[in-house]
C-alpha cells in the first residue's frame, strides 16, 4: 500500500495493491460478521439458560430471523437475454419494507430522544459562571438562532442589524463557524491527525500490538 | 390517518421508543431488541450479498452466476483471510486469527498513513498560513489575524510540555477561548442535529400516520 | 417546588408540544443563502450536459431528516442540468435512502435506468471504507462488478469508458460520520485530486469547515437548513423548507431553557447570598 505511492505506474506493485484491496473488503466483512455471531451466540445462551429478561433475547433472535429469511437470498436469473439479480434487500421485497418500517422508526426515534435529554440537560446544566462557560453560550446561542430564518426576523425586529452595518444574525453565525470555530477546529483536527500517523508508525513497526487483544 | 399496515407497525415502534421518556417500560425494551435483531440480519444480508456473492463468488465462480467472465481464482484469497480470522472462535486454533487480524491492520494503515498526513496535516497547515497584511482590505486582515491566531493559540493550549504560565499562559487563555466557541458552535450544532431528527418523527406521526398535517 | 430541579418530563412536554405545533399551525419562512451552499451550488452549476459525477449516499434512516432535503434537491439540480449520476455508498442503511431518492426524483422526471443514472449499490470497505475509495480511485470495475440490479460493469452504457475518478467532474457525498466525507477528502481528494461537494448532518459540520476554507471541499449543505436554502436555489420546496418553522421553534426553546434555568441558578445565588 505505501510502496504504490512511489511506483504508482509499475504493473506488478499496482496489481499486488488491486488484490490487497480486494482481499481487504472481504477480509473486514468476515471480521463483521464475527461481531454478529458472538452477539447471536450470547443471546441464544441468555434464552437456553432462561436468564433474567431472557424473553427480550428470544424477541432479538425472532426478529433476526424473520429479517434473515426475508433479506439474505440473492438469485441470479436470465431474463430477455440479460442477466439480472433478485435480492432480499431489494426496493419492494419484503426485507426491503421490514427495513423501511421496522428498522428505519426505531433508528430514527432513538436519536431522536437524545433531543429531549438535550432540552433536559441545557435547563439542569448550563451555567455561565465564568467567561469561558459564556462565551460557550453565546456562541451555541448565536449558531442555533443565526441558521434559522426566525434569528435573522427577530434581529430585524429589534433593530439589532444596524449595529452590524448591514449584516444580521446569519451573517454572524457564519462568521463565528468559518473563522473562529474553523481555527480551533483545524487545531483540534491537526492534533488528532498528528496522533493518527504516530498510532500508525507503531502500528507498522510492530511496537503497538493492542489491536491483537491484550498483547 | 393511514390505512397501510407497515405505517401502523412504524408507528407503534415510534411511540414505543417515545414512551421511554415517561419512564423504561416493556414495550420499550421489546421495541430495543427487535431494533438489534433486525440490524444484525439486514448488516448480515448486505455484506454477503456485495462482498461476500459480488466481490468474491461471483468473481471466482463466474459460470454460477451467468456470468460469462473468466474466473479469477484469486479473489479467494480474501475467503481463505476472513475464514482464518472466524477462527478466533475456535478453541486452539484462535492462535491463527492473529494473522487475518494483521493483514486487515496493515493493510488499512497503509493505506491510511500517507493520504492522512497530505490532506489532514500538509494541506491543512498550508491553509493556516495565511497573510496577515493584506493591503486596502481591513476586513481580510482582521479575519485572517483571527485564523491564524485561533490556530495556533488552539494549538498552543495542547502543548503540555511547559507550564502555561506568564506569556505563554495568556496564549493558552486565548486560545480556551477560542475552543469555548469552538465548542459552543458545536454545541448549537448538535441540538440543530437532533431537533431536526426529532422534527423527522413529529412530521412521520401527524403526516403520514394520523394525516392531520398535509405532506 | 424548586424550580432548579423540575421533573424533566415537563420540559419533555414542552418540546413535544411545541414542535406538533409548529407543524399543526405552520408560518412560511424565508431563508438566506449561506456562503457553503451557495459555494456547492455554484460547483454543480458549472457542470455541462454529459457530464457525469458520483454520488454517495452515506447516512441512514436516523439521519435521513437531516440529508434528505439536501440529496433530493442536488439530485434534482444534477438533472436539470442533464448531468449522468453513478450512485453508491459505502454503509448498508445507504441503500434504501438511493431507492427513496431515486422514486422521488428521478422517476417522476423520467430518467432512464443505466443510461442517466445508475445504482452500483453498497460496499464495504472496512470501518473507514479506504479500499472501496482507493479502488475507485483506481478501477472502479473491480469494486462494483455489477450494479445493483446485477447488471454487468460493461453492460451499462453510462460506464462504458468509466474506469476511475479520472472521469468523473465531482463527487457529491451526503454523509453522516464515518465512512464518509472526512474520507473521500483523505482519499479521494488528496491522491485523486476529484473536486468534493458535501452535504453533513449539523453535527459534523464544525469539523468540516477548516476543509472549506482549505479549498479540499468545494461546497456544503449542513443539515436540514442547508437543504432548505439548496432547495430555495433550485426554487422547489420540500421537506427542508416545510421542517424550518418547527426546527426555529425547537431552538427557541432550548434557547428558552438556558435562558430560564440561568435567570433562576442567579436570582437563586442572590437570594441565598443575602
Amino acid at each position: 500500500m505505501l510502496v504504490d505511492y512511489f511506483f504508482p505506474r509499475t504493473p506488478v506493485i499496482h496489481g499486488t495493491r488491486e488484490i490487497f484491496l480486494n482481499w481487504g473488503r472481504i477480509a473486514v466483512t468476515f471480521a463483521m460478521i464475527l461481531g454478529l455471531i458472538n452477539l447471536l451466540f450470547s443471546n441464544f445462551k441468555k434464552v437456553m439458560l432462561q436468564s433474567r429478561g431472557w424473553i427480550y433475547n428470544l424477541i432479538l433472535l425472532v426478529s433476526f430471523a424473520v429479517t434473515f429469511y426475508f433479506s439474505v437470498p440473492y438469485h441470479t436469473i436470465v431474463k430477455d437475454g440479460a442477466v439480472t439479480t433478485l435480492k432480499g434487500t431489494d426496493a419492494g421485497t419484503v426485507g426491503f419494507q421490514i427495513f423501511m418500517n421496522v428498522y428505519t422508526p426505531l433508528s430514527a426515534t432513538m436519536f431522536a430522544l437524545v433531543a429531549f435529554f438535550i432540552a433536559s440537560v441545557a435547563f439542569r446544566a448550563f451555567r455561565a459562571k465564568n467567561i469561558e462557560a459564556l462565551l460557550l453560550l453565546l456562541s451555541a446561542a448565536v449558531v442555533m438562532l443565526g441558521s434559522v430564518p426566525l434569528g435573522d426576523a427577530w434581529f430585524a425586529a429589534l433593530h439589532l442589524d444596524s449595529v452590524f452595518g448591514t449584516h444580521n444574525l446569519s451573517w454572524l453565525s457564519n462568521f463565528v463557524q468559518s473563522v473562529p470555530m474553523s481555527a480551533a477546529q483545524r487545531a483540534i483536527n491537526l492534533g488528532v491527525a498528528i496522533g493518527m500517523v504516530s498510532m500508525s508508525i507503531k502500528i507498522l513497526g510492530g511496537i503497538d500490538r493492542s489491536y491483537f487483544g491484550g498483547e | 390517518m393511514s390505512h397501510d399496515p407497515w405505517v401502523w407497525i412504524a408507528a407503534f415502534l415510534t411511540l414505543a421508543i417515545f414512551s421511554f421518556l415517561y419512564k423504561d417500560n416493556v414495550f420499550y425494551k421489546i421495541a430495543e431488541h427487535i431494533f438489534v435483531g433486525v440490524s444484525g440480519a439486514w448488516l448480515f444480508a448486505t455484506y454477503f450479498q456485495s462482498d461476500i456473492v459480488e466481490d468474491m463468488l461471483m468473481k471466482s465462480f463466474p459460470h454460477f452466476f451467468h456470468r460469462t467472465e473468466a474466473p479469477n481464482y484469486i479473489t479467494l484469497g480474501g475467503g481463505v483471510i476472513g475464514l482464518i480470522i472466524l477462527l478466533r472462535m475456535v478453541p486452539g486454533f484462535s492462535w491463527l486469527s492473529r494473522w487475518g487480524i494483521a493483514f486487515v491492520i496493515g493493510f488499512q494503515t497503509g493505506l491510511q498513513l500517507f493520504s492522512a498526513i497530505n490532506a489532514y496535516i500538509l494541506i491543512q497547515v498550508r491553509a493556516a498560513l495565511v497573510s496577515l497584511f493584506v493591503p486596502r482590505n481591513i476586513g481580510l486582515t482582521i479575519r485572517n489575524w483571527l485564523q491564524a491566531g485561533g490556530t495556533f493559540t488552539s494549538l498552543s493550549y495542547f502543548y503540555f510540555s511547559k507550564e502555561h504560565k506568564g506569556a505563554f499562559g495568556v496564549l493558552t487563555r486565548i486560545g480556551i477561548w477560542f475552543l469555548m466557541i469552538s465548542f459552543g458552535a458545536a454545541y448549537g450544532s448538535t441540538v440543530m442535529t437532533r431537533m431536526s431528527i426529532l422534527i423527522g418523527r413529529v412530521y412521520f406521526l401527524l403526516s403520514t400516520w394520523l394525516g392531520v398535517v398535509r405532506a | 417546588m424548586n424550580l432548579q430541579n423540575l421533573d424533566r418530563r415537563i420540559i419533555f412536554a414542552v418540546l413535544l408540544i411545541a414542535v406538533a405545533s409548529a407543524f399543526l399551525f405552520p408560518r412560511p419562512l424565508h431563508i438566506a443563502v449561506e456562503p457553503p451552499v451557495q459555494m456547492a451550488y455554484d460547483t454543480l452549476n458549472k457542470l455541462q450536459p454529459g457530464d457525469r459525477v458520483l454520488m454517495a449516499f452515506d447516512y441512514g434512516p436516523s439521519t435521513m431528516p437531516e440529508l434528505q432535503p439536501a440529496a433530493l434537491a442536488i439530485l434534482r439540480h444534477c438533472f436539470q442540468r442533464k448531468v449522468k449520476v453513478v450512485f453508491f455508498t459505502l454503509t448498508n442503511e445507504g441503500l434504501p435512502m438511493i431507492a427513496d431518492a431515486l422514486s422521488q426524483v428521478a422517476v417522476p422526471l423520467d430518467e432512464k435506468e443505466n443510461v442517466d443514472y445508475v445504482n452500483l449499490g453498497f460496499k464495504w470497505g472496512g470501518l473507514t471504507g479506504s479500499s472501496v475509495i482507493e479502488g475507485l480511485g483506481s478501477n472502479m470495475q473491480a469494486v462494483f462488478p455489477v450494479t445493483i440490479k446485477g447488471t454487468a460493469y460493461h453492460d451499462v452504457p453510462l460506464l462504458h469508458d468509466v474506469k476511475n475518478f479520472s472521469d468523473f467532474k465531482a463527487l457529491i457525498s451526503f454523509s453522516a460520520g464515518t465512512p464518509g466525507i472526512n474520507e473521500y477528502i483523505q482519499y479521494a481528494n488528496a491522491r485523486y485530486h476529484i473536486p468534493i461537494v458535501g452535504a453533513v448532518t449539523k453535527v459534523t459540520a464544525p469539523r468540516e469547515f477548516p476543509f472549506l476554507n482549505s479549498g479540499q471541499l468545494a461546497g456544503m449543505c449542513a443539515g436540514l437548513v442547508g437543504g432548505a436554502e439548496y432547495e430555495e436555489l433550485i426554487d422547489h420546496p420540500g421537506f427542508g423548507m416545510s421542517g424550518l418553522f418547527a426546527l426555529s421553534i425547537a431552538h427557541l426553546v432550548v434557547l428558552g431553557c438556558i435562558v430560564a434555568a440561568n435567570i433562576i441558578y442567579f436570582f437563586g445565588r442572590r437570594q441565598s447570598s443575602r
